[in-house]
């Protein structure tokens, strides 16, 4: 949850240095061995020899925003009459309002709905029908905890205390692997496996995809895994079974040379964003085909209490073009090249943040909220909102209500993109979901 | 922008890069961990059967040493055996009786950690491009030092407990100047003291009121962030019968809670800079109802005063923080008479920390407590305290923690740092890789001594008897142990082999527990 990524490349200091010199080695003659002439060198050898067909569905990525990010700036609502009377210092004018300068007026979506400036890096995978927003979304839960709240969405059940696992967790076990050999079916791109994850199988948190070897003297490496293989074989605690996934993943993912992963031409990912990264390492991950049906990552940073900043120059409008320009890249790598991938992107929050600013430029804890689904199924190119208004008699509490539930979304995905209509009882219980026709089926 | 809940999951590496590198750029020290240790285990040589230190590896006892401290080592076992069982913890619950001079020594070349909060504002004004940096370096650094050497281990452990109860993260601006003073005078002051004292104290610190944005709720403007976590993180649970009313009405009792800023034109903050100021013409005057009780209108500080000593007496409060505390110290699903009993004296002592751990760390909770997995920071230091001998530069141990995703004051969300085996047991590749660097000489800047733990033993057995000993106090479960034998029987005289049969120990089951 707290902070993951960390780059090699950039901590150029003696012993470590020294450190990440001699695991760049190793890896580098790893691939070097495993790749085929013909594949790209980045990729694994194991990823051809597998009788695994990734057009039978979809890879699902969630990135997850926490704090509660702002839906009325990341979506806002420009045509809606109020939105202008409870956002007067940090709300979006009309596009065509020519009477702010530009970087304050919306970008238009769909005559009433706009994109926040910084999210314009999106509008191409609007146009283009693969990129969907939902509004007024989120979990009909009313905790306005960050902490409840949150737990309450990666569960996906309200108010069941005795319930551990997650939605996605409990995905992956209600449906076949895509590959029945994979060592890592899902990965959290994190220092722990989101609660979301929890319960999947052969589910690993990984916060460094290109440091998956074991270090030490590698003339000894094979007895050592030996001996840890023995010492946690058969134990059924969390630490053992996740020892155990290790051992079983380190070949796959030490062949494939993450660093030196090519993109698709057009994706271009910032070194310097963690979220780009992650995605660029997810994007690496789902193209050698090694079998690894979700990845979940967390990215911080949205509780504006304070001093919000949407327009250019501001807090928010730096996290905004962060989110929009690395979705961009991976939308680019994965959707748009020469070979796509089957993948659907989902962003979501733990809440939306209450409609009326605050006396501090900011906005305290909500409700209702934008969620974003991206891939080449998904029917896109709209917002999707039953929406409630922003009047104070058509709030929840002084907040965005919530008219469609989150559950819907991602059960739909679940089962027309994930192949696992028959474990929605499982992923989303004592619900019965309605599918809004949001992704296409096959 | 307010960051409180914001997990900065995918912090920028340069930034992170930048911390470590900070850390290195501090000189070096020397300590000497393993006075007793090397003498010990130089005199024990036999079959691994008969190495033990004579205590039950199931007993309360050597669960009591791994509880309270931060790693089992020969010193704190001997400790142990000589004081008994309440002698031991008596001692513990009392730090100021323990002589620590040794670390403290190791600390005194941290000058910032004695610094006031103008001391260390005058300190930015003067080196703005660097001293922020060497604040949170020392700091870091002293959390180390302090988890590793100090005699005082659950005063420690204590402190750590409330460093994640009442997280403050050492980010950049304000906070890296103010948090020091908070981990100082209201976290480590209070640690094992009151709990309404330190509840108070955490409410009168500028690091917290800035870092939950009270310090920007006035009257008729109220920012509802800080009233929110006191109620969820810090008193009373998201469980703890309360409603938003209730939330809003702490925001006003709390109207006005701020600190002076450093105002470089006017020279008159100067000595006053990052101290706690009510400035009354903020503070909302109205009259209030917290928790059904009705606070008349026309006060000024005492509205504040007042929600907290109410938040401290309720009953919510003792049980929430009686839980916290039995899941640190006994177990992730702590049983709930143990939690009642501690309760109770919660109440019964108006919140006498020292007394809730007495009344948790009994033999009969102790012996049926299960196994919980160390906390990355938590395993690095158990390592250190067996086997460092010399800590030149905590760099790799910093940027260790850091991948494992545990270094200190690194937590931003204002719930701190989860406590829970199942959040920890992720990642694991990270532990073998710190083990077998360890072991295999890759931290130039910490020196082992294996040849002392190893004494004379020559033999495959007698060699994973010594680790048994040295590391486990001879609990290694009996598997482990003869995984161990077979991998050294392959060149039982070789050192390598030996450091990675050390490796290995570290990186099996039974070290990722305590």
């Amino acid at each position: 949850m707290r902070s993951s990524m960390i780059s090699p490349g950039h901590a150029a200091c003696c012993g470590e240095y020294a450190r990440m010199s001699r695991r760049g080695f190793l890896r580098t003659s790893g691939a070097a061995a495993a790749a085929l002439a013909s594949a790209p060198a980045w990729l694994p050898r194991v990823s051809f020899a597998r009788a695994y067909d990734p057009r039978a569905r979809d890879v699902i990525l969630q990135i997850f925003l926490h704090g509660g990010a702002d839906g009325l700036t990341l979506v806002p609502p420009f045509a809606d009459q109020t939105y202008p009377l409870i956002r007067p210092t940090i709300g979006f004018a009309h596009p065509d309002d020519t009477t702010r300068p530009a970087e304050e007026r919306a970008v238009n979506l769909d005559g009433f709905f706009g994109l926040a400036r910084a999210m314009q890096a999106l509008a191409p995978a609007y146009q283009n029908g693969h990129l969907l927003f939902l509004h007024a979304a989120g979990s009909t839960d009313p905790s306005r905890s960050h902490f409840d709240a949150q737990r309450i969405m990666e569960v996906g059940r309200p108010d069941d205390p005795l319930l551990f696992t997650g939605w996605l967790g409990r995905h992956l076990a209600t449906v076949d692997p895509l590959d029945p050999g994979a060592p890592l079916r899902a990965m959290a791109i994190s220092d722990a496996i989101q609660l979301t994850l929890a319960g999947g199988p052969r589910t690993l948190p990984i916060n460094d995809a290109s440091k998956q070897t074991l270090d030490g003297d590698p003339t000894t490496e094979p007895q050592r895994r030996s001996a840890l293989q023995s010492a946690y074989a058969g134990r059924l605690d969390p630490l053992s079974v996740s020892a155990i996934a290790t051992l079983q993943t380190l070949d796959t993912l030490g062949r494939i040379d993450f660093a030196g992963y090519t993109p698709a031409p057009g994706a271009v990912y910032n070194p310097d964003s963690g979220l780009h990264q992650a995605l660029r390492v997810a994007a690496a991950l789902i193209k050698a085909q090694v079998g690894v049906e979700a990845v979940a990552m967390d990215y911080g940073g949205w509780d504006t209490h304070t001093m919000q900043g949407p327009f250019a120059g501001g807090d928010m409008f730096g996290s905004m073009q962060e989110l929009s320009t690395a979705i961009a890249a991976f939308y680019a790598d994965m959707v748009l090249s020469a070979q796509p991938q089957r993948i659907v992107l989902v962003v979501m929050s733990e809440f939306g943040r209450r409609a009326e600013e605050n006396g501090d430029r900011g906005t305290d804890h909500g409700h209702g909220n934008a969620m974003l689904v991206l891939g080449h199924q998904v029917i896109g190119g709209r917002v999707l909102a039953a929406w409630p208004g922003l009047r104070d008699e058509q709030l929840d509490d002084g907040d965005v209500q919530v008219t469609t539930d989150y559950r819907d979304v991602l059960a739909e995905i679940i089962a027309r993109r994930l192949g696992n209509p028959g474990g929605l009882d499982a992923v989303f219980p004592a619900h019965t979901p309605v599918f809004h026709n949001i992704v296409r089926t096959g | 922008m307010d960051r409180s809940a914001a997990t900065v999951v995918l912090e920028s590496p340069e930034r992170r890069a930048g911390r470590r590198q900070g850390m290195r750029a501090i000189g070096a020290f020397a300590a000497s961990a393993l006075g007793a240790w090397a003498g010990l285990s130089s005199t024990v040589e036999a079959a691994p059967a008969d190495v033990g230190l004579d205590v039950d590896p199931r007993s309360a006892l050597l669960k009591l040493v791994q509880r309270v401290s931060f790693g089992v080592t020969a010193e704190e076992l001997s400790l142990a055996q000589q004081l008994g069982f309440q002698g031991y913890l008596e001692r513990h619950l009392d730090p100021q009786s323990i002589d620590d001079a040794a670390t403290d020594a190791l600390l005194a070349p941290l000058t910032t950690l004695t610094m006031t909060a103008p001391q260390l504002y005058a300190g930015n004004a003067a080196d703005p491009d660097n001293f922020g940096n060497r604040v949170v370096d020392e700091q870091v650094r002293s959390v180390f030092i302090r988890a590793v050497f100090s005699k005082r281990q659950l005063l420690e452990r204590m402190v750590e407990f409330w460093t994640d109860h009442l997280n403050v993260p050492l980010d950049d601006g304000d906070l890296r100047l103010l948090k020091p003073v908070d981990q100082r005078d209201v976290i480590r002051a209070n640690a094992m003291r009151m709990f309404p004292a330190l509840l108070r104290a955490s409410a009168y610190s500028p690091a917290m009121l800035n870092y939950l944005n009270n310090d920007r709720s006035v009257a008729g403007a109220i920012n509802e962030n800080y009233a929110r976590e006191i109620m969820e993180l810090h008193a009373l649970s998201p469980a703890g019968g309360y409603t938003h009313d209730d939330i809003v009405a702490l925001a006003r009792a709390l109207t006005g809670w701020g600190w002076i800023g450093y105002d470089p034109s006017t020279p008159s903050t100067f000595p006053v800079a990052g101290t706690f100021f009510f400035d009354e013409t903020q503070h909302d005057t109205d009259p209030k109802t917290f928790l059904g009780v009705s606070m008349p209108a026309g006060r000024g500080i005492e509205d504040g005063e007042q929600a907290l000593s109410i938040l401290s007496s309720r009953p919510a409060c003792a049980k929430f923080i009686a839980t916290k505390l039995a899941r640190r110290f006994l177990s992730d699903a702590p049983p709930p008479g143990a939690v009642a009993a501690a309760a109770t004296v919660f109440a019964q002592t108006g919140g006498d920390i020292r007394a809730v751990l007495r009344s948790l760390l009994t033999p009969a909770n102790l012996y049926d407590a299960p196994a919980r997995v160390k906390r990355p920071f938590h395993y690095i230091v158990s390592a250190l305290r067996l086997l460092a001998t010399q800590i030149g530069d905590w760099g790799d141990m910093l940027s260790a923690a850091d991948t494992m995703g545990n270094e200190p004051f690194g937590w931003h969300p204002p719930n701190g740092y989860p406590d829970s085996s199942t959040y920890w047991s992720g990642l694991v590749l990270p532990r073998w890789n710190f083990a077998a660097d360890l072991t295999s000489g890759l931290f130039t800047n910490v020196q082992t001594d294996f040849a002392a733990l190893f004494g004379s033993a020559t033999t495959a057995a007698a060699l994973a008897g010594r680790i048994n000993t040295a590391i486990f106090a001879g609990a290694m479960p009996p598997a482990q142990l003869a995984l161990l034998t077979s991998y050294l029987s392959a060149d039982p005289s070789s050192p390598d082999r030996r450091a990675e049969a050390i490796g290995l120990a570290l990186s099996f089951p039974v070290f990722q527990t305590y």
